[in-house]
C-alpha cells in the first residue's frame, strides 16, 4: 500500500538550526567565508563589528525570529540575516541622530536591532556603501575590478572567465585576491 | 526573451555573486591567511553566546504570549517553570518528543506551555461559540 508522503516543513526547526550552526562553527573554511560576508556588511557600522553581526545573525536564527528556508545554503541564510541586522543597526543609528536634531517622541523606545531584524529587508544605502568600500579596496587591481564588474552583471564561475577571456588560472587567482581583499576590509570598529 | 538575471539592481547581483564565489571556492583558498583553530574557537564562543541570548529571547516571547493569555482570562496567572512542566506532563495528547520535559530548557517549557494554553483557550472559545 502506498503511504502518503509527508512533506518536511519549509523552514528548519529549532533543533535543525542549532545543528547547522554547530556544524558551521566546526568548519573553519565555512567560518572564514561567513567572516568575509560579515565584513562586507559591517563596513560603516560604528556600533558593531563583523563578530557582532555574525553573533546577532546566529541569535536571530536560534530564537526563531528569522526563518531558515530549507532550500537555502548556510551562507545564503547568514547573508540575509547579517544584512538584516546591519540594516536595522544603521536605521537605528539614523533614528538616534535625527532624534538629536529634532525633538520627537520615541515611538521605537529602546528596542534593539534584534527586535526588528527578523522581518526587515533590503537597505540599498547599506549595500551601496559596502560595494563602494569593496571597490575602493580592490582599486588598482584591474583583474579584480573586472571580476566585480562581471559579478554585478550577474555572471559567476566559469561564465566570468569565458566573458573576460581568461583561463582557469587567471580566474582562480583573481577570485583569491578578491577573497583576500574582503578579509582585509576595515570596519569602523576595526577588528582584524 | 526573458532576462535570466531578472531586474535585480547591480549591487544585489554583485552581493549574490560574491556569496556564490565564496561558496564555491576551495576550502584552501577560503582559509588563506586564516588560523583555522582560532576561527573555530571564535565560532564556538559566538555560538555559545548566541544560544544563551536566543534562550532569553524565547523566554521573553513565551512570557509575553502567556501574559496575553492571562489578560484575556483574568483568573489565569503566569506559572513558574515547575508548574508549567507539571501542567504539560498532565496533558495526554502532547507529542512524545515534547513530553521529554526534563531535557527541555526553561524557555522551551514556557514556550510549549503558552502554545498549549493558547490552544486550550481557542478550543474553549470554539466550544462556547458552538453552545451559544
Amino acid at each position: 500500500m502506498l503511504m502518503p508522503e509527508i512533506e518536511p516543513p519549509k523552514h528548519l526547526q529549532r533543533a535543525e538550526v542549532d545543528a547547522e550552526l554547530a556544524r558551521l562553527v566546526q568548519d573553519p573554511a565555512q567560518l572564514a567565508r561567513a567572516r568575509k560576508i560579515a565584513k562586507f556588511f559591517a563596513h560603516g557600522l560604528t556600533a558593531m563589528d563583523w563578530e557582532d553581526l555574525l553573533y546577532k545573525a546566529m541569535t536571530l536564527l536560534l530564537a526563531g525570529k528569522r526563518k531558515w528556508p530549507r532550500a537555502i545554503s548556510t551562507l545564503g541564510v547568514l547573508k540575509g540575516a547579517m544584512r538584516s541586522v546591519a540594516s536595522n543597526t544603521r536605521k537605528k543609528l539614523d533614528y538616534v541622530l535625527a532624534d538629536d536634531l529634532i525633538s520627537t517622541s520615541d515611538e521605537e523606545g529602546d528596542s534593539s536591532p534584534l527586535d526588528k531584524a527578523g522581518s526587515s529587508e533590503s537597505d540599498p544605502a547599506l549595500l551601496a556603501e559596502a560595494e563602494s568600500a569593496l571597490r575602493n579596496a580592490v582599486k588598482g587591481d584591474e583583474e579584480v575590478e573586472l571580476f566585480l564588474e562581471a559579478l554585478a552583471e550577474g555572471l559567476t564561475g566559469t561564465n566570468i572567465a569565458k566573458e573576460l577571456g581568461w583561463d582557469g588560472k587567471t580566474y582562480e587567482a583573481a577570485r583569491k585576491r578578491l577573497s583576500r581583499r574582503l578579509a582585509e576590509l576595515k570596519t569602523d570598529r576595526s577588528t582584524p | 526573451m526573458t532576462n535570466p538575471i531578472g531586474d535585480k539592481p547591480k549591487s544585489e547581483r554583485l552581493l549574490d555573486g560574491l556569496v556564490e564565489e565564496l561558496r564555491t571556492m576551495s576550502d584552501t583558498d577560503a582559509l588563506e591567511g586564516e588560523n583555522p583553530e582560532d576561527l573555530v574557537k571564535l565560532g564556538e564562543r559566538l555560538l555559545k553566546s548566541a544560544r544563551e541570548e536566543a534562550g532569553k529571547l524565547r523566554m521573553a516571547d513565551a512570557k509575553r504570549r502567556l501574559a496575553i493569555v492571562a489578560n484575556n482570562k483574568p483568573s489565569a496567572s503566569l506559572p513558574s517553570v515547575a508548574d508549567a512542566r507539571k501542567y504539560l506532563q498532565s496533558l495526554p495528547n502532547l507529542t512524545l518528543a515534547a513530553r521529554n520535559l526534563s531535557e527541555l530548557s526553561e524557555a522551551d517549557v514556557l514556550d510549549l506551555f503558552s502554545q498549549a494554553k493558547t490552544l486550550e483557550e481557542s478550543s474553549t472559545s470554539d466550544e462556547e461559540d458552538v453552545n451559544e
